[in-house]
């Protein structure tokens, strides 16, 4: 059961890897013109269709991320420590953290990115995106590499 | 729609309390959880072999108060005021407090 819950918090991490990277990219690098090539159509996408799911999605990852973390902090990390590997266990906690700030930040993020979009907070709907998405980004590196170190 | 104001102050003081509590551990822990036995415990006791201890939970609960408290004072602040208030304090607040966590962690990557 815990390897299936592992397994889906890795996919929901996928699925919320594509969905913030389209919206920050649709954001920060938009298309101006109907390109025909992959990466025109990558940044055409309309962005703020994109947050409900956002939001879903980091819920649900975060959710099973809480459930399995356990079995790391008694396995994985305890691996880790005894061969003295600390920037790999340091490298967890900032993971840790990073991703509570994300939750932390998700209300804001919903706020600045409702629909209609408040034209007077073009900017902060850009940094707030930018935030959360290097931090989806830092948690799922981190999180990867740690399980081809020594999986859950 | 009238909760949505709360949203901002909510996010601001969930990672500034999120942060001080993981910062003053154990000052600000309420309580741990040992994930060998799967007890909760109030504070931060001696596991002894029954250990490690998680204290993330109780930081996450620890910011969510504070979220909400900060919502709740957002919501009697009079809607005029909104205006003063500088939007980007929501993300000017998340990379002040990225530094200082990637400070405070410096040591597990060998920095002094």
């Amino acid at each position: 059961m815990l390897t299936f819950l592992f397994v889906m918090h890795g996919l929901l991490a996928i699925a919320l890897l594509g969905a913030i990277t389209h919206q920050a990219v649709a954001v920060w690098l938009p298309s101006r013109s109907a390109d025909r090539h992959f990466m025109g159509r990558f940044r055409a996408v309309k962005a703020a269709s994109y947050t409900n799911a956002i939001i879903v999605l980091f819920l649900l990852t975060f959710a099973l991320g809480a459930v399995v973390y356990p079995t790391y902090r008694i396995g994985a990390r305890v691996f880790m420590e005894n061969l003295r590997m600390g920037a790999a266990v340091g490298s967890f906690e900032v993971k840790e953290h990073l991703v509570s700030f994300a939750l932390g930040l998700l209300p804001t993020y919903w706020f600045f990115w409702r629909q209609p979009l408040d034209p007077r907070h073009v900017w902060t709907r850009k940094l707030v995106v930018l935030i959360l998405t290097l931090f989806v980004w830092a948690g799922f590196l981190v999180g990867h590499i740690l399980n081809n170190i020594r999986g859950v | 729609m009238f909760l949505l104001r709360a949203c901002p102050a909510f996010s601001v003081a969930f990672m500034i309390a999120y942060l001080a509590s993981m910062y003053l551990h154990p000052n600000f822990t309420v309580f741990t959880y040992a994930p060998r036995s799967g007890d909760w415990s109030m504070g931060v006791p001696d596991l002894g072999r029954g250990g490690p201890g998680m204290y993330w939970f109780s930081w996450l609960t620890t910011g969510f108060a504070a979220g909400v408290g900060a919502g709740c004072v957002a919501l009697l602040v009079p809607r005029s005021f909104d205006k003063r208030i500088w939007s980007g304090w929501v993300w000017v607040v998340p990379v002040v407090l990225t530094l200082l966590l990637l400070y405070i962690e410096r040591t597990w990557f060998g920095l002094k």
